[in-house]
């Protein structure tokens, strides 16, 4: 019965392991996308990034959604240049997130997830006391949001939405 | 392997591939576009085009039909850098009233192997729209039979299934495609070299297409079906051919074509039908006028 009783810990702890915390999602604008024999390429393309289990191009958009593999998170700093290699240009990346929020040494938020980090930028006052009370409990965030490439190389996320808090 | 047996099997090939469309996509159908082949995709397009020139000035009542086959596979070397391979098969048939009758020549078979590499130098992509430029370079081995005979002799060099010699293809392409509609125009230069005294003329071509989306009216979500209503037009100037130096003043001239057709256009594959019907024939000497060239064609990308 303890041994039960240990392997069932294990396991829950597994489950709430950062295995979860990943991208789980995104979509990417594909700028110069204009006809349906273009969309196979982007989707092609896409489908060679680490992570990904599927896509859908949508053509009136001009978006293409990504999916993430079970367990698995999107290798989002590689979509620009699947992107690129099928002949378009990437525009806006938004993606669901799920990962801990911590404050870094200058006190800035940051979300860490599946070995990876993304510094976090709002304007919104109400978001900004949601993201920092999620760092000071550590609970887990599931966060939606545009992710770009600063002037210093930094990969930001401007959250959107939280989507949910985890204890 | 015997020619007809080579004819059958691309046939089939053509027929297989219509029989499994699953999908079907835009470009233009009479040349070639500036539009991406994506790094490590292939696409393949294989046509089949009927020639009849049946218009003879000459008075020998000159029947000529030329059915060709050619089978041209793109791969994607860089998102910039496309290579491309065109192989023709070839059945050329010509009917001529002789002293003695009506006489039948001609031949079928592999015709030459042309290379071609296209470079997208510039571009501007924007949502649903872009713009791009491509320069050209293409090569024309002579793998085609060259000195066919039949019971008559040698057949006439434009008879042959090949040339005998290299040629050069220099040009561009310009595309500018939104979701509603696509505008290419293509500008080349071949300079045709001798093999076995003879020497086809150079040729200058300009070319212009334009494919209007007539369906689906409002794009639905995902990626749809397109069909294009598409005028291409293609303006062809050949200089005069040469035999053992001699200029052939019964060859070369101006041919403008115009050519209304129609394309459907899925994410995998394209199937395009084409007509194109000369408008101006400035043809030097007696050269056998065309009638009409007509195109069906299927690409699939992989």
């Amino acid at each position: 019965m303890k041994i039960l009783y240990v392997l069932l810990t294990v396991i829950l702890l597994l489950f709430s392991s950062p295995a979860q915390a990943r991208i789980s999602s995104l979509s990417v604008a594909v700028d110069g996308m204009a006809c349906p024999f273009c969309a196979f390429g982007v989707e092609k393309r896409l489908k060679t990034v680490t992570g990904v289990s599927s896509v859908t191009v949508d053509m009136k958009t001009g978006m293409a959604l990504v999916n993430a593999k079970p367990a698995h998170s999107i290798d989002y700093q590689k979509i620009s240049e699947a992107v690129k290699d099928a002949g378009f240009t990437a525009g806006d990346m938004v993606v669901t997130v799920d990962g801990r929020i911590a404050k870094d040494t200058l006190d800035t938020l940051v979300l860490h997830f599946n070995g990876s980090s993304l510094v976090l930028q709002t304007d919104s006052n109400e978001l900004n006391v949601h993201l920092n009370g999620a760092a000071e409990s550590s609970r887990s965030v599931v966060l939606k949001g545009q992710i770009f490439l600063n002037s210093n190389k930094e990969w930001i996320l401007r959250p959107e939405v939280v989507k949910e808090v985890k204890p | 392997m015997k020619n007809s047996t080579l004819l059958i099997l691309s046939s089939c090939l053509f027929i297989f591939l219509i029989l499994t469309l699953r999908e079907l996509a835009a470009a233009p159908i009479t040349f070639n576009t500036a539009l991406p082949v994506a790094r490590d995709e292939k696409v393949v397009r294989i046509q089949t085009k009927l020639m009849l020139s049946t218009d003879d000035l000459s008075g020998a009542d000159r029947d000529l039909t030329v059915w060709t086959i050619p089978l041209v596979i793109a791969y994607g070397v860089t998102e910039k850098l496309a290579l491309f391979g065109i192989l023709p098969v070839l059945d050329k048939e010509i009917m001529i009233t002789s002293a003695t009758g009506r006489l039948t020549r001609g031949e079928s078979g592999i015709g030459d192997f042309t290379a071609m590499a296209r470079y997208t130098a510039w571009k501007i992509d924007a949502p649903g729209k872009t713009i791009r430029l491509a320069p050209f370079v293409a090569l024309k081995m002579p793998t085609g039979e060259d000195r066919a005979e039949d019971s008559l002799g040698i057949l006439p060099q434009p008879l042959q299934l090949g040339s005998g010699a290299w040629d050069y293809s220099l040009g561009m392409v310009v595309t500018r495609q939104t979701l509603a509609r696509e505008i290419d125009l293509s500008i080349s230069y071949t300079l045709r070299t001798k093999a076995n005294e003879f020497e086809f003329g150079d040729e200058v071509r300009i070319d212009t297409s334009y494919q209007h989306r007539v369906w689906p009216c409002e794009l639905s979500s995902g990626v749809p079906g397109f069909v294009y209503a598409v005028l291409e037009s293609n303006l062809i100037w050949q200089d005069n051919n040469r035999s053992r130096g001699i200029v052939d003043n019964n060859s070369g001239g101006i041919t403008w074509f115009f050519a209304p057709g129609i394309q459907y256009v899925t994410k995998r594959t394209v199937l395009e039908l084409v007509v194109q019907v000369p408008v101006v024939q400035d043809l030097n000497g007696v050269s056998l006028k065309n009638d009409f060239i007509s195109t069906v064609s299927f690409r699939m990308n992989f």
